[in-house]
C-alpha cells in the first residue's frame, strides 16, 4: 500500500518535461478565466491596439489574439473565452479546453478574482489537469482587501506549485511580474536572475481528490488506451468520463472495442454520481488551500455591492432604475448622436453634389452610381456610427461596472415566458432606437440558443426609422387621432414580437427555457481603457463586416432603381413592385406603395422619399397632401402595419448575419417577416372591407 | 485460531446467526429456521448440538446468543463468504446478484491458506459487493449495521446507499436495475399527491432519485436497502420532515446544499459555480416570485426560481 501511494503521488505532479525549451521564438500564452475577473483588462494591457478579433473556426464566439513585445522577445497572447469550468456545457468551455489541449500554448495564465477565490480556484484545479505550464494571475487584490479579504500569494504558490502573481490590472500593477513568471515557467528566464525572492523549480501539484475517487480514476485510466485520449492527459479524460462529459464519452466510445467499452460503461454506470463527488472533492481541496491562504478580518464581503443591490434588484425600484438608465441612453442618442447624424448626412449630401458637379461630362449612370449608390451606402454606414458609439459605450460601461447582470436579473421576469434570458431584454429595448446595435448587442447573451433567438426577434422591434415613417404617414391620414393609430400599430408590433418569441421557442427549441443561473459580480468603477477598447473594436468590426455588405446592397438596390432608363418609375424595382401588386391589391396598396416598401430595404426612412418621388410631390408637406389621394384609410393602416413588420433594413440584416455567423438564419427571418407582414396587411384590409370601413 | 473445523451445516447456522445479529434482528429458533430454510425442529436439534460444543447459549423457546467462540466462528464464515463474493464479482466478473449462492458453496471448502491468499488479493476492499463489511481475520463479529432503511429516509433528504440487507438474487437484480448499489447517492422525493390517494390499499411506492433519474421504489424493497443520510436525521423527522429547496428559503436564511436535481449539464453548471453538497448558501433576495439572489462561496449568484427549486438544501438552525 505504501508503495502504491508514493508512486501515485509521483505521478500526480506534472513532469517537468512538459515545459518546452524556448529559444528566441515567439511564445504563445493563453489567458483563461471566469467572467468578471478582469481577464480582458489584462489582455488589453498586454496587447494594446495590436489585437486581432475574429471568430473561432465555425463558431460564433469571438477569438481575440494580440502580440506583446518586451525587450527580449514577443508573446502571442490568446484570450480564451470566459468560462467557469472545463466541462463541455457551453461552446466557451469546449473552445477553451480544446485550445489548451491541442494547441499546447507555451503557458496558460489563469486569471483569478481574489475577492471570490474559492470559485475561481475551481478553474485552476481543472486547468492544472491539462498538463500545461500554468501561471496564476491573482487579480483584484485591492478589491478583495477592501471587502475584508487578505490573500497570501506565497501560500497559494506553495500549495499549487505554480507561480501566483498578485495583479491589479485596473491600475496596471503587476503586469511585468506576470511576464517574468511566464518566462520562468516556460524556462526562458535564467532562474537566478529572476529578481524575485522565490525562484523554484516548476512542479505543479494536481488536486488530490481523496482515496476513493483517486482509486476510481485510476481504475478508469487503466481501461483507456493512449490513442483514445489524445490530445488530452489520460487522468483528465478519466475524470471527464466519470463526470459524464458527453463529448469525451462519445469520443472514447468511438475508439474503443465493444467489449472493453462495456466494461468501462458498467464501471461508469456504477458511479453515476461521481460528477458530484469530483466537484465536491475539488472544492474540498480548494477549501483547505483557501483556509491557509486567506485571512478574513471581517465577515461580509459585499458591503457596497449589497447596498447598491438593494435598489438595483428590487422588484419595483430596480425596474424604475433600469427604465431611467434606458431613458438616459435614448436621450443621449437624440441629444448627441442625432445632430451628428444630420451633420454627417449633410456632409455626404455635399459630397454627392460635388461628385455630380465634377462628373458633368461623364455618363449619367456613372455619376448617379457614385453619388447615389456608393455614397448612399457609405452615408448609411457613417450615419449609423454615432448611434452605434452611444449604444456600444452604454453597453460596455454597464457591463464593466457590473450592472448588466442586474439588468438580466430584473428583466428575467418579463423575458422567460418567451423562452428568453433576462439578458435578451437590453438588446431588444435598444432596438427601439435602431435595430443594428440591437442585433450586435445580442453578443452579451452567453447561451447560444437564447442569443440566436434574440437576434431573430430584433427586426420585430420598431426602430426609430420605422417610427418616423409611421408618425408621418399616420399624421397625413388621421390628423389628431394619429398618435392613437401609431400606438395601436406599435402595440400590434410588440404583441407579434411576444407571440413570435413564444412560437420560435416552441417550434425550434421544444419550449426549452434557457437556464438562468449567473454570477452577480461586485460593482466596480469603470475602467475606461477596457470600455474604450471594446467600443473601438466593435466599431471596427462593424465597418469591416457589416459595412461592406451594406455598401454592396446599396449599390445593388441603386442599380435596380436606376436601370434600365434612369428613373425609378419604370425601373426594375418598379417592375418588381408591379409583379407584387396583386398581393398589394389584397391590402389595398397600389404598386407605388409596394415599391416604397421595397426601397425601405436600404434604410427605413427611404419609404417616405420614394413615396414622394412616385407621387411627384416635392418635400414632406406636399406628400402629406398627396397621400390620402393614393390610399384609402383602411389601406393606410394596412400599409403602416406592413411597413413596421416588413423586412428590416440591409444594415440590420448585415448585423444579424454578423452575429448568427451566416445567411441561413437571416434568410429564414426574411422569409418569415415577408410572409408575416403581408399576411397581417391582408388581414387588416380585408377585415376592414368586410366591415365596410374605410375602403 | 486453533478452532476445530465445523461441519458445513453448523457453519451455515453460525453465519445465519451472525447475519441476524448484524441486522439487529432477534436470534430465535424460528428466525434461524427461516434463514437456513429448514424446519423448526431440525433447527432446535442443531442448536442443542451447538450448545454442547459451547458455541451458543440456548434455552428452548427463548433467545439464542452466540458464545465468544461462536462469534469468532460466525465471523470467520462471514469473512470467507464475503471474500469469495468479492473475488467472484471483481476478479471473475460474475454478476452482482449471482455471487451470493456461489459463495455459499465455496465458503465451506476454503482452507486457511486460500483465505489468506484471497484476503491478500482483495486487500483494497473492505466490504462485499453488496456493501457488507468483511470481518477482519480473527475478529469476533462485524459491527452491527448502522444506517437507516431507505423507507425511513424523510422526503427531501439525500443519503448514500450503504448495503442491501438481503442477498437474495431477485432482490439484488431489482436493485441493480434501479441503480441502487452501495456508494450511490439517492434523494427521497415527496410522494406525489395522485399516487398517494388512488392506491391507498397497498402502501404507495417511494419516489427516489438515483443519479439523474427518478425511480418508483416498492416499500418492501426500500426496507431492504440501508442508507446513511448525508445530514443526520432527527428522531421523528421521518414523518414530518420536509426537505427545503433553495426557493423555499426566505431572504436572510442560511442553509447547506444537500443535493442537486436536474439534468447533467445543469448539475455540472451548479457544481462549477460552487453549489456542492455541504456548501453553505445564504439567500439574499427572494420575493416569492421571479429569480433569487444567493451567496455561495463569496459570490453572489442570481438564479431563476425553477433553477432554485432543483437545489435541495437543509436549513441551518
Amino acid at each position: 500500500m505504501e508503495g502504491i501511494a508514493s508512486t501515485s503521488a509521483l505521478n500526480r505532479t506534472q513532469d517537468e518535461s512538459l515545459v518546452r525549451p524556448a529559444g528566441e521564438r515567439e511564445l504563445t500564452v493563453a489567458l483563461v478565466g471566469s467572467p468578471n475577473v478582469g481577464k480582458s483588462t489584462i489582455f488589453n494591457l498586454l496587447t494594446g491596439l495590436s489585437q486581432h478579433v475574429g471568430n473561432w473556426p465555425g463558431k460564433t464566439i469571438e477569438q481575440k489574439a494580440g502580440v506583446h513585445r518586451s525587450a527580449e522577445r514577443s508573446y502571442r497572447i490568446v484570450d480564451l473565452p470566459g468560462t467557469y469550468s472545463l466541462t463541455a456545457n457551453s461552446l466557451e468551455e469546449q473552445i477553451t479546453r480544446d485550445y489548451i489541449a491541442s494547441q499546447r500554448p507555451d503557458a496558460v495564465v489563469v486569471v483569478l478574482n481574489a475577492a471570490s477565490l474559492e470559485r475561481n480556484l475551481y478553474l485552476v484545479a481543472e486547468v492544472l489537469e491539462l498538463s500545461v505550464p500554468v501561471v496564476v494571475a491573482l487579480n483584484m487584490v485591492d478589491v478583495a482587501e477592501r471587502s475584508g479579504l487578505r490573500v497570501e500569494p506565497e501560500v497559494l504558490e506553495a500549495a499549487l506549485g505554480v507561480p501566483v502573481v498578485p495583479v491589479v490590472a485596473a491600475r496596471n500593477q503587476g503586469i511585468s511580474a506576470l511576464l517574468e513568471a511566464i518566462d520562468e515557467v516556460v524556462g526562458v528566464a535564467p532562474r537566478p536572475s529572476c529578481g524575485r525572492e522565490r525562484c523554484y523549480v516548476y512542479r505543479p501539484r494536481l488536486p488530490w481528490l481523496g482515496e476513493e475517487l483517486e482509486a476510481l480514476i485510476g481504475q478508469v485510466e487503466s481501461l483507456l488506451g493512449d490513442e483514445m485520449v489524445r490530445p488530452y492527459p489520460r487522468r483528465w479524460v478519466a475524470q471527464k468520463l466519470l463526470e459524464g462529459d458527453r463529448e469525451i464519452t462519445v469520443r472514447v466510445r468511438a475508439q474503443m472495442e465493444q467489449k472493453s467499452w462495456a466494461t468501462l460503461e458498467s464501471l461508469l454506470l456504477a458511479h453515476e454520481d461521481a460528477v458530484i463527488g469530483l466537484a465536491s472533492a475539488r472544492y474540498a481541496w480548494i477549501e483547505r488551500m483557501v483556509r491557509a491562504a486567506v485571512h478574513r478580518p471581517r465577515v461580509s464581503a459585499f458591503s457596497a455591492t449589497e447596498r447598491l443591490d438593494r435598489l438595483a434588484t428590487h422588484p419595483k425600484y430596480g425596474v424604475a432604475l433600469l427604465l431611467s438608465i434606458l431613458g438616459f441612453v435614448f436621450w443621449l442618442v437624440y441629444a448627441v448622436a442625432s445632430p451628428l447624424v444630420s451633420l454627417l448626412n449633410l456632409g455626404v449630401g455635399e459630397a454627392a453634389s460635388l461628385v455630380k458637379l465634377h462628373l458633368v461630362g461623364a455618363p449619367a449612370w456613372l455619376s448617379s452610381l457614385l453619388a447615389d449608390g456608393v455614397l448612399g451606402g457609405v452615408g448609411t454606414v457613417l450615419s449609423l456610427m454615432p448611434i452605434l458609439v452611444v449604444f456600444f459605450l452604454a453597453m460596455a460601461l454597464l457591463e464593466d461596472v457590473g450592472y448588466m447582470a442586474r439588468v438580466a436579473f430584473v428583466a428575467d421576469r418579463f423575458m422567460h415566458g418567451m423562452g428568453l434570458h433576462g439578458k435578451s431584454f437590453l438588446p431588444l429595448v435598444l432596438g427601439l432606437g435602431c435595430n443594428v446595435p440591437a442585433a450586435l448587442g445580442t453578443r452579451i447573451i452567453e447561451s447560444p440558443r437564447a442569443r440566436l433567438m434574440t437576434t431573430l426577434l430584433v427586426p420585430l422591434v420598431p426602430c426609430a426609422g420605422r417610427l418616423s415613417v409611421l408618425m408621418l404617414v399616420a399624421g397625413a391620414f388621421f390628423g389628431p387621432s394619429a398618435p392613437l393609430v401609431a400606438l395601436g400599430i406599435v402595440s400590434l408590433n410588440l404583441t407579434i414580437l411576444g407571440v413570435s418569441g413564444y412560437a420560435v421557442n416552441h417550434l425550434l427549441f421544444q419550449g426549452e427555457r434557457p437556464v438562468f443561473i449567473m454570477e452577480l459580480p461586485l460593482y466596480q468603477l469603470p475602467n475606461w481603457r477596457t470600455v474604450g477598447t471594446v467600443v473601438a473594436q466593435r466599431l471596427r468590426e462593424f465597418v469591416a463586416r457589416a459595412g461592406t455588405v451594406i455598401l454592396a446592397a446599396s449599390i445593388v438596390v441603386w442599380a435596380l432603381a436606376w436601370l434600365p432608363s434612369g428613373t425609378i418609375g419604370d425601373s426594375y424595382l418598379a417592375l418588381v413592385g408591379q409583379c407584387l401588386s396583386p398581393a398589394g391589391a389584397l391590402m389595398g396598396l397600389d404598386w407605388r406603395t409596394v415599391v416604397a416598401l421595397l426601397s425601405s430595404f436600404v434604410a427605413k426612412e427611404n419609404a417616405v422619399a420614394t413615396l414622394a418621388v412616385l407621387s411627384s410631390s416635392s418635400g414632406d408637406a406636399e406628400l402629406v397632401l398627396a397621400l390620402p389621394r393614393m390610399l384609402a384609410p383602411a389601406a393606410a393602416i394596412a400599409f403602416l402595419a406592413v411597413q413596421t413588420l416588413f423586412i428590416p433594413c440591409v444594415a440590420t440584416l448585415a448585423a444579424m448575419r454578423q452575429e448568427t455567423g451566416g445567411w441561413r438564419w437571416v434568410s429564414a427571418a426574411v422569409l418569415y417577416l415577408f410572409a408575416l407582414s403581408f399576411g397581417v396587411g391582408i388581414v387588416i384590409y380585408q377585415g376592414a372591407s368586410l366591415l365596410g370601413w374605410g375602403v | 485460531m486453533g478452532e476445530q473445523p465445523f461441519s458445513h451445516q453448523m457453519e451455515e447456522y453460525l453465519e445465519a446467526m451472525g447475519r441476524l445479529e448484524e441486522r439487529n434482528e432477534p436470534v430465535t429458533t424460528s428466525a434461524l429456521a427461516r434463514e437456513c430454510k429448514v424446519s423448526a425442529p431440525s433447527a432446535t436439534q442443531m442448536l442443542q448440538k451447538m450448545s454442547e460444543l459451547n458455541l451458543v447459549d440456548y434455552t428452548p423457546r427463548g433467545r439464542v446468543t452466540l458464545t465468544p467462540a461462536g462469534r469468532r466462528g460466525a465471523a470467520s464464515v462471514m469473512r470467507r463468504h464475503r471474500l469469495w463474493e468479492r473475488f467472484l464479482h471483481d476478479v471473475l466478473g460474475l454478476r452482482w446478484d449471482s455471487v451470493h449462492e456461489e459463495a455459499c458453496r465455496l465458503e465451506h471448502a476454503t482452507s486457511a491458506h486460500v483465505e489468506q491468499q484471497l484476503a491478500k488479493r482483495l486487500a483494497e476492499y473492505s466490504t462485499c459487493p453488496h456493501g457488507h463489511p468483511i470481518p477482519p481475520a480473527g475478529a469476533e463479529l462485524p459491527q452491527r449495521e448502522s444506517g437507516l432503511p431507505l423507507s425511513e429516509l424523510p422526503a427531501g433528504r439525500s443519503a448514500r446507499v450503504v448495503w442491501a440487507r438481503e442477498e437474495d438474487g431477485a432482490l439484488l437484480r431489482q436493485l441493480e436495475e434501479m441503480g441502487l448499489r452501495p456508494g450511490v447517492t439517492v434523494l427521497r422525493e415527496a410522494a406525489s399527491p395522485e399516487t398517494g390517494s388512488d392506491s391507498d390499499s397497498a402502501a404507495p411506492s417511494l419516489r427516489v432519485r438515483v443519479g439523474g433519474s427518478l425511480r418508483e421504489v416498492n416499500p418492501e424493497i426500500a426496507r431492504q436497502v440501508l442508507v446513511e443520510p448525508l445530514e443526520p436525521v432527527e428522531p421523528g423527522e421521518a414523518q414530518s420532515g420536509e426537505g427545503a429547496n433553495l426557493a423555499n428559503l426566505a431572504a436572510g436564511e442560511t442553509a447547506r446544499v444537500s443535493t442537486l436535481l436536474g439534468g447533467r449539464s445543469f448539475v455540472a453548471r451548479c457544481l462549477a459555480l460552487g453549489f456542492t453538497p455541504g456548501a453553505e448558501v445564504k439567500v439574499v433576495h427572494n420575493c416569492g416570485s421571479g429569480p433569487l439572489i444567493v451567496e455561495v462561496r463569496d459570490v453572489r449568484v442570481a438564479l431563476g426560481r425553477g433553477e432554485a427549486q432543483k437545489i435541495i438544501v437543509l436549513r441551518k438552525g
